[in-house]
């Protein structure tokens, strides 16, 4: 395995980088980006260092939500090092699983210096003091990224604007650690470490480049003084602050770069750890508090006319039963006596504006769609030399049209969100990717003013997207507001699989043209749905002299929602597969082919190609009727190739074996990030075979996990993951870049086994 | 990254709204108990009963 980042744990080298030189910058620390660093003193010496205070900056509301304690102070935070030399990162992400919360951690407390067993985590509040602007920044304008000194004032603070506008306290596209991680906890922990050394210098009178530091410690060796940090943490505050401090080079990395232990798993191994659906609520006890189930109309855009709730009325435990017009309510003293009384209750809902009553009708109207745009209609999405008349002269043509279905995000906690309106405040307890949003939409659904609303957020139950819609925080608001007392809302399965919002069906049509020597020379796609990213339809890596993607958009009938990796969950199978049908027509091996169709700059692709080669020991012979196929899709900054290895002996795919090789720039912690993209390959595997939200009357038809299928353990191939750290920058991503090549790769897979091509997911029930 | 430029763009038109409101009243209010004054579950300190022989024998 190619993994140059995992050293062994116990090299610990010290940091005797020199304050005065700023060493050459490696690729991976080729980046200047300037920090703004506020510090400050908490009673009794507890140092805080903060990135991003501006004038402004709400600071005694801050005190009051992460330093509470008597007579605290604090500037702003992303960092505090307490009396006892525990160092709190304060991280603005949430936790859903993929473990930020760790790596965050791990590369502040790198950049410091600190004993990683005295490193804790805090999640930081709701409040627009802990926006992550450099994701917002990183996605809208990334040329700015690396802006020059004189300029990043500017960029910051207007970021910094937009930011808190947007409400954008976000955890989503794969991006905590390449932007917030890379450009505000490094920055903050090599920061108080600067500032540390400097007061120690002060103090022991040494030039500060002779005091070295580690685990939390500071030594000066030739005067045989030495101290903790917590000495030091008061003076500290008073140092001079570089607002670019040095960062490490990776040769210097003693974290980052390490399967380092995650904070957040002991709480979750013996039940400790708290979810959104674990909401408490001061004052109240837990048998005390209300529950609510609701239930939305079956068709999207309708509402409930009229409703019989009589006998509700007398079932056990039931306090109001609310017709909220947009859903049914019933409240009562659990959440089963609120769906028992709930199931009793009859409805007449509106009639739906949508045409579309079936899977048929939507995809009869993408179908129109392309018809209309033709081959040369709609949208241009892309474009290179002239991709028709390429196709026209072309010595082997292709056509091929795929299709991918609705899906639901299912993850395992239930959607849920507690609320309690009182005395013109509100507060929401809930799981949520997007706090300072769902503040603002509870705001709005109660016409108050956000800075009244109160949102807690803790660990998250998964979400792949789920979590960054906010009409769950809505309805339980609403339901709040009308009881005047707390209520825990919680949606049954099949509320949240049968009435969320989905990542969307599509259907894309492919002609392509080989020429007389096999090479793809036309490549002309065309399909309705386009979300983000913009480039996740484009073949990009490919050199492909002419091309032509375009988007010929259609109404979808279920409600949007950005699903795990987004477009390139549906791209990724439409274009891998295609790219596999033009290889076998050239008669070429799909990887091999691959590998020659690549286009300029993709040394990176080409490099987890040939590693995955070798990792799925791709040139072996094959057993009869087993297959291997190779998929590879950049999304969200890393490369990803995958192998799967199917048996269909049996007549239906059985997986045996994937291998993933990637390229993220550079892994902060391997194990985490092998993690992630293990989940992501499940996940997209899972889609690729079960996944399907049909419409039946308009509405949604599968209801839960017995037909919302997801993978079995012993369904699940064998995983390996290999890491490659090519230390390019910017880094990427490790949360969805694991799922575009799964779903591809499985299909060119079982046909390299059986000769039948799948265009259409799921795949299974073409099998049954 | 469409999304994300969307989603800020549409969001920052939400914070924007939320100056006024999207309040919504119920249509239908149906009260039929306060809490506490409706328990019909077991409280903790009430013993549910057991679910299977083995847990009755323990």
């Amino acid at each position: 395995m190619s993994d140059a980042a995992e050293t062994p744990e116990t090299a610990q080298p010290e940091n005797t980088q020199a304050e005065t030189a700023k060493p050459e910058r490696s690729r991976a620390a080729k980046w200047s980006r300037r920090g703004f660093i506020g510090a400050g003193v908490l009673a009794g010496g507890a140092l805080l260092i903060g990135v991003g205070v501006r004038p402004g900056n709400p600071v005694g509301k801050l005190s009051s939500l992460v330093a509470d304690g008597e007579g605290e102070q604090l500037v702003n935070s992303w960092v505090k090092i307490g009396t006892d030399n525990i160092v709190t990162a304060i991280i603005p992400h949430c936790e859903m699983g993929q473990g930020a919360h760790s790596v965050l951690a791990q590369m502040l407390a790198d950049e410091l210096d600190a004993d990683w067993s005295m490193v804790e985590v805090m999640q930081a509040p709701t409040d627009g003091s802990y926006i992550v602007s450099d994701t917002a920044r990183m996605f809208v304008a990334p040329f700015t990224m690396n802006a020059a000194d004189w300029i990043e004032p500017t960029w910051d603070g207007l970021f910094t604007q937009i930011g808190r506008l947007a409400d954008a306290m976000i955890t989503g596209g794969s991006s905590s650690i390449r932007s917030t991680g890379q450009y505000q906890m490094r920055i903050a922990g090599a920061a108080a470490r600067k500032m540390l050394v400097g007061a120690a210098a002060d103090k022991w009178a040494v030039p500060a480049g002779e005091i070295v530091t580690r685990d939390s410690t500071l030594i000066h060796e030739a005067s045989g003084n030495s101290a903790p940090y917590s000495q030091f943490a008061a003076a500290a505050a008073e140092q001079p602050m570089d607002h670019s401090p040095t960062l490490k080079e990776p040769k210097d990395y003693r974290l980052m770069g390490k399967s380092k232990r995650r904070t957040d798993i002991p709480g979750k191994v013996d039940g400790t750890a708290d979810f959104g659906i674990d909401a408490k609520i001061p004052g109240i006890e837990p048998s005390d508090l209300s529950y609510a189930a609701v239930r939305r109309p079956p068709v999207p855009g309708t509402s409930v006319t009229a409703m019989d709730a009589e006998a509700a009325k007398g079932m056990p435990g039931v306090q109001q039963i609310l017709n909220m017009g947009s859903f049914i309510a019933v409240v009562a003293d659990g959440y089963w006596n609120a769906s028992q009384a709930l199931s009793t209750i009859t409805a007449d809902y509106s009639e739906a504006e949508s045409p579309i009553k079936t899977t048929a009708d939507q995809f009869a109207a993408f179908a129109s769609a392309l018809d209309g745009a033709g081959d040369e209609g709609g949208e241009q999405a892309a474009s290179r030399g002239d991709a028709m008349s390429a196709y026209a002269d072309a010595a082997t043509k292709l056509e091929a049209e795929y299709k991918a279905p609705f899906l639901a995000h299912a993850p395992m906690e239930p959607v849920n969100c507690t609320a309690w309106v009182q005395d013109g405040k509100c507060d929401i307890w809930t799981s949520t990717q997007v706090p300072l949003m769902a503040r603002s939409a509870a705001a709005k659904a109660l016409g108050m003013d956000a800075d009244d609303i109160t949102v807690h957020h803790p660990f998250l139950g998964g979400a792949f997207g789920r979590r960054l819609e906010n009409d769950y925080v809505t309805m339980a608001a609403r339901i709040a507001k009308a009881t005047g007392y707390p209520v825990k809302m919680i949606w049954s399965r099949e509320e949240d699989t049968q009435k969320a919002l989905y990542r969307p069906a599509d259907l894309s049509r492919f002609k392509g043209g080989l020429d007389a020597g096999g090479k793809l020379v036309a490549y002309n796609n065309v399909f309705t749905q386009r979300h983000d990213p913009a480039e996740a339809s484009v073949p990009g890596i490919y050199d492909i002299p002419n091309t032509s993607v375009r988007v010929a958009e259609a109404d979808l009938h279920l409600p949007f929602s950005a699903w795990r990796s987004v477009d390139h969950s549906q791209q990724g199978f439409f274009i891998e597969s295609f790219i596999d049908e033009a290889a076998h027509a050239a008669g070429a091996d799909p990887l091999e082919y691959r590998i020659a169709m690549l286009g300029d700059n993709t040394e990176r692709h080409k490099a987890v190609l040939e590693k995955v080669a070798e990792l799925s020991n791709w040139s072996a012979p094959r057993g009869e009727g087993i297959g291997k196929g190779v998929a590879i899709v950049e999304s969200f900054g890393t490369v990803a190739a995958e192998v799967i290895e199917v048996d269909m002996t049996s007549g239906k795919p059985k997986m045996i074996n994937a291998w993933a090789v990637t390229d993220a720039g550079y892994v902060m912690n391997p194990d985490g990030f092998r993690n992630q993209i293990e989940g992501g390959i499940v996940f997209g595997l899972t889609a690729a075979l079960y996944g399907e939200i049909d419409i039946v009357d308009g509405a949604a038809k599968q209801s839960n996990f017995h037909d919302y299928k997801i993978l079995r353990m012993d369904e699940t191939p064998a995983i390996e993951v290999a890491i490659i750290n090519s230390g390019t920058v910017p880094i990427g991503g490790a949360g969805e870049p694991g799922t575009p090549p799964a779903a591809p790769a499985l299909a060119n897979a079982i046909f390299a086994a059986s000769g039948e091509r799948l265009r259409e997911m799921p795949f299974a029930r073409q099998f049954s | 990254m469409r999304i994300l430029t969307a989603t800020f763009a549409a969001l920052s038109a939400l914070t924007l709204a939320a100056c006024g409101s999207d309040v919504e009243e119920p249509v239908e209010q149906i009260v039929v108990a306060e809490p506490g004054e409706a328990a019909s579950y077991p409280k903790p300190d009430q013993t549910p009963e057991a679910d299977t022989p083995e847990q009755a024998a323990e």
